[in-house]
């Protein structure tokens, strides 16, 4: 019996040796996306923990530019009892266009394009500290210079580079001695970044930098007090600091983990996808190759042998087959893995493999053998329904059913071509097995257009009208600074009069103070015209009088407002009754913003110019000349602002787009070559039969391939279509999940792309491997119909 | 005149390399009207001859014509029109198309040729129907009727173009002796309405209603038995005992 059994399974081996080998190629994608994902962000979140130890980031930091009683915020801080260690980091803020580099080979440039603020530090004492990329605290000498790794990536400076500095008229040169992480300002999406210069370098700098802040950083006995700790800086009667961001411990590491977590998530979807198909094609595979041996099984059972045995005789094949396939794949995630993880070993270096990163591929490819096999198992339950007679007989697994689409066989008499009848009849009668091939089209597609979308939203110019802020060509940025208010009577000069501005209007930022349950807090307000610079509204509307009020959703949840409340606000001595007409989703300064159009007289947090340019003008020939016009503002192209902020998360995206999109290009023309051979296979004979009677080969071709089109352009359509519908309400999930101050997400989506890449891509594939496989239509010959 | 002239007909087929000359050097003819049959031991090649003729098979070499047409170099879209409209096929197995209802699958070639419009197509798969008398299965799946009535489906369809020549391959071999004379009896009558009918058989019996009979053996034909046409005055126990011996005398 044994040795039946094993030569039966090696016969099958070589006899289905396409069938079997696709069935495995897919058992191993998917086991093997699945290992690499989970073993990615295993590694990914060892990484950052492993960082995030070392560099140890404050639970809790507050940046602030300017002055403050230093005594008093640390008798303040010290004296709640959560803190642990508190230290303040003095930094120098140097505008890019400042900052020039000359590499070894006299290449020259600077950092003007950046929208980053870049800060200048001492390594600091207690916690917050900047590493190498072996994760060592970086201490300098003098004339030394640590440069972020954000910068190192983006213009290519090596150690032994210089940068040169350029402030109040000196000019400081430093030798690039090491490239930096900096966990708690790593990310593009921070917002800033820090250079390190020996203490003595930076006391130089910093008594000449014209714009001086602060992080007032704390480190807590328990993580969990962060809120608490957060409410109690914040109320006012506690006059703290609060001239700028804070930002939390979840946030920092968040913001770390984001771009390759988003990538790793995409790889697991795309798995789990993956392994759905091949569960379904195994289904499929399964059942056809049990038609195809009924009578064999009718004899294996004739001749003595029970339900039981024929069950594990298939059992074992495929056990084999998913047995390799998830070992195999289970090895190979190591080396993937160390592909998708080479941004993550550059960003946060690799932390230690555990044991555990050694046994989860396993463990992983494990669990997705256990489902295989029992999916097989439910498959397999057929052969115990079998009727001995009726499979000797004729060649069934159960007694026919008289199929009601059968007796219904008529050929539609619409058609003038009987094959194009004939075609949609096989369709009509055959669903449940064309539907395999639509069900894989439906969810690759899927998993190319979710991706996609995501991606062309979040590099859409559009985008950011969901974030809070508008669309426009050029953001001209004034952060407080000596002799504020004449440096932008200068630029509000300028954009009024220079001829390449069509469009110019001028936001301020500032602060109130609101009440909420946990006393006085700081608002973050913006005034300006909003009716040329619109942004995307949740709710309601833009402010468009004196007392109205819109807040960003974080707010709305903060303050506990509806639209139509009234929300008094304190701003500086006045309490205004503000109406809220409108609430909209922000990413900016943490998601808890407000917008007003009244002009108020505060201090000015920051001035921003949105400016349109006339058609035709040379957007970045503007922001040059401007840049070297007004060398104290951020002068930015718009484009050039969103893919800095989203540019981390983009890149991952991007990357693992370009995976999904090859990997699903290749299943779907594995899954068409499988299917249509099994398809044609089973046809062979009444294929045959047609060119017996006077159909040509290419009538025969034609109706493959018009049932083909008909099933894969359905597949693909409905595939979009269930993007469109439920891909929104999933990414909103996700990001308020994240808790990003986004909890819906309209998809920007560009039509040729969607197009292109997740429908036409697909569908051209798969047609494409069907019209090669259709030619086999030529071996056809009626001599060999009785052997089939 | 003749309906098939078959000259120095050679068939060799390569299977890893080792080539098998199947049929080597056949050549008959068959007048119009005629009826046929080719007979011979397993693996003589009596169907490799029936398709190769029927062009659909390609010849190794030779030369086949029906009605004065040369198949030699005539394309597969060619050949394939040939057999829609002049030529029947039927084999042993019916292989009817099983997604079809019994008259679909007889009006089907009718429909592909689009020589006549499809309700004439429609009204002559009726006559045929009635004629073979399966007229009350018309609308029933094929696995809902008896094999004698799936083989006089086949026939009905082999009918529906109104083919000058006939094939068939081993009609009555899945049928049992009632059906198998019923479905002989049905080709006498066609033949007998002028239809050239080709059969490749090995069954004595329907063999002697045929007027001649081409015995192969060994890729060769070895003898051939003229019998006339079978008449009314015939008896047909005589005839099938001449061929019988004839039969016994090839080693049959």
């Amino acid at each position: 019996m044994k040795n039946y059994k094993y030569s039966l399974i090696r016969n099958d081996f070589v006899r289905n040796k396409a069938i079997n080998l696709t069935l495995f190629v897919f058992l191993f994608i998917s086991a093997l996306l699945m290992a690499t994902g989970v073993l990615v962000i295993q590694r990914l979140s060892g990484s950052v923990d492993q960082i995030m130890d070392v560099t140890n980031p404050p639970h809790f930091l507050q940046m602030h530019v300017g002055e403050f009683e230093r005594e008093q915020v640390e008798d303040f801080v010290l004296g709640t009892g959560l803190v642990s260690q508190y230290q303040v980091q003095d930094m120098a803020n140097i505008e890019g266009i400042h900052i020039s580099y000359i590499k070894q080979d006299d290449t020259r440039g600077n950092l003007a394009d950046s929208l980053l603020d870049n800060y200048f530090v001492k390594q600091n004492e207690s916690f917050d500290y900047l590493v190498d990329l072996d994760n060592q605290i970086v201490e300098l000498l003098p004339g030394e210079i640590g440069l972020p790794l954000i910068y190192a990536k983006r213009t290519g400076i090596e150690p032994g580079d210089r940068i040169v500095i350029q402030q109040a008229e000196k000019v400081y040169s430093f030798t690039v001695k090491t490239i930096l992480r900096d966990a708690q300002m790593g990310s593009s999406l921070s917002g800033s970044i820090r250079f390190l210069l020996h203490p003595m370098d930076f006391e130089e700098l910093y008594s000449h930098a014209m714009r001086q802040e602060s992080i007032i950083g704390v480190r807590l006995h328990e993580e969990g007090d962060i809120g608490k700790f957060e409410s109690l800086y914040k109320d006012e009667a506690n006059k703290m600091p609060q001239n700028g961001v804070s930002i939390t411990y979840p946030l920092i590491k968040l913001v770390n983990t984001i771009g390759d977590g988003l990538m790793s998530g995409v790889i697991i979807i795309v798995s789990l996808v993956l392994i759905v198909i091949s569960l379904i094609t195994m289904r499929f595979t399964v059942l056809s190759t049990l038609e195809d041996e009924v009578r064999e099984i009718g004899v294996l059972r004739a001749v003595g042998l029970r339900k039981k045995d024929v069950n594990s005789l298939y059992q074992m094949k495929y056990r084999i087959i998913a047995l390799v396939a998830c070992l195999m794949a289970a090895l190979a995630s190591f080396g993937l893995g160390k592909v998708f993880m080479s941004n993550i070993s550059l960003n946060f270096g690799l932390s230690r493999a555990t044991p555990l990163s050694y046994l989860l591929p396993f463990l992983t490819t494990a669990l997705i053998y256990i489902i295989v096999m029992f999916s097989l198992g439910r498959v397999l339950k057929i052969v115990s329904k079998m009727n001995v007679l009726s499979a000797l007989r004729e060649g069934k697994i159960v007694r026919a059913k008289d199929s009601k689409k059968q007796r219904d066989g008529r050929l539609s008499r619409l058609f003038q071509n009987p094959e194009t009848s004939l075609g949609l009849l096989d369709l009509r009668i055959n669903t449940k097995s064309w539907l395999v091939l639509m069900m894989v089209l439906l969810l690759c597609s899927m998993i190319i257009l979710v991706p996609l979308n995501i991606y062309s939203t979040l590099s859409s110019p559009d985008f950011i009208r969901f974030l809070g802020a508008s669309r426009n060509d050029v953001r001209v940025a004034i952060q407080y600074q000596p002799e504020l208010e004449d440096f932008v009577r200068e630029v509000r000069e300028a954009s009024k009069s220079d001829p390449e501005i069509e469009l110019a209007r001028e936001y301020q930022s500032f602060r109130g103070m609101a009440e909420s349950e946990n006393g006085w807090q700081t608002l973050l307000m913006e005034s300006g015209d909003y009716s040329e610079f619109p942004i995307e509204m949740a709710s309601g509307r833009l402010p468009g009088a004196a007392d109205e009020m819109a807040v960003s959703l974080l707010n709305q949840e903060k303050f506990g407002l509806s639209l139509g409340d009234i929300f008094p606000v304190k701003l500086g001595q006045e309490i205004v009754n503000f109406q809220i007409v409108g609430v909209y989703q922000d990413i900016t300064n943490g998601g808890y913003t407000t917008k007003v159009v009244r002009q108020v007289d505060q201090d000015i947090l920051e001035y921003a110019f949105y400016l349109n340019l006339v058609p035709g003008a040379d957007h970045s020939a503007f922001v040059d000349r401007w840049s070297e016009d007004f060398k104290q503002a951020k002068v930015l192209l718009f484009k050039e602002m969103i893919s800095q902020t989203v540019g981390t998360i983009t890149s991952s995206l991007l990357y693992a787009l370009s995976v999904v999109f090859v990997l699903s290009l290749i299943i779907i023309s594995l899954i068409a070559v499988l299917y249509i051979s099994l398809r044609m296979y089973k046809q062979y004979q009444e294929d045959a039969t047609l060119l017996a009677l006077g159909f040509t080969k290419t009538n025969i071709r034609n109706s493959y391939l018009l049932k083909s089109a008909l099933v894969i352009f359905a597949g693909v359509l409905l595939g979009a279509s269930i993007t469109l519908v439920l891909g929104e309400p999933i990414m909103g999930a996700i990001f308020a999940i994240f808790g990003f101050g986004i909890t819906s997400m309209n998809f920007i989506i560009e039509p040729i792309w969607f197009a292109l890449l997740g429908c036409l891509s697909p569908a051209a594939i798969a047609l494409g491997a069907i019209a090669i496989m259709t030619s086999k239509v030529d071996q056809v010959t009626i001599m060999n119909m009785g052997n089939i | 005149m003749n309906i098939i002239e078959v000259r120095n007909l050679v068939k060799t087929f390569e299977n890893n390399s080792i080539k098998t000359t199947v049929l080597k050097g056949i050549s008959f003819d068959m007048a119009e009207g005629e009826f046929v049959a080719v007979m011979g031991q397993s693996g003589s090649g009596k169907s490799t001859l029936l398709y190769n003729i029927s062009g659909m098979d390609q010849m190794s070499s030779g030369q086949v014509t029906i009605d004065q047409v040369d198949l030699a170099g005539k394309s597969d879209d060619q050949l394939a029109e040939l057999r829609l409209n002049m030529m029947g096929f039927i084999f042993q197995n019916n292989y009817l198309l099983k997604n079809l209802s019994l008259f679909d699958n007889i009006c089907l070639p009718g429909f592909k040729a689009k020589n006549d419009s499809r309700e004439v197509v429609e009204e002559r798969a009726q006559q045929l129907m009635k004629r073979l008398n399966i007229e009350d299965v018309k609308d029933s799946a094929i696995h809902q009727v008896s094999g004698g009535q799936l083989q006089r489906a086949a026939i009905c369809r082999s009918l529906i173009n109104q083919p000058r020549i006939l094939f068939a391959d081993e009609p009555t071999g899945s049928l049992n002796s009632r059906n198998a004379e019923e479905v002989m009896s049905i080709f006498n009558q066609l033949n007998r309405e002028g239809m050239s009918i080709l059969i490749v058989t090995h069954d004595p019996k329907i063999a002697s209603v045929t007027d001649r009979i081409i015995y192969l053996k060994d890729g060769q034909i070895e003898a051939q038995l003229e019998l006339g046409k079978l008449t009314e005055s015939d008896n047909p126990r005589l005839r099938e005992e001449k061929t019988l011996h004839w039969l016994i005398q090839r080693g049959f």
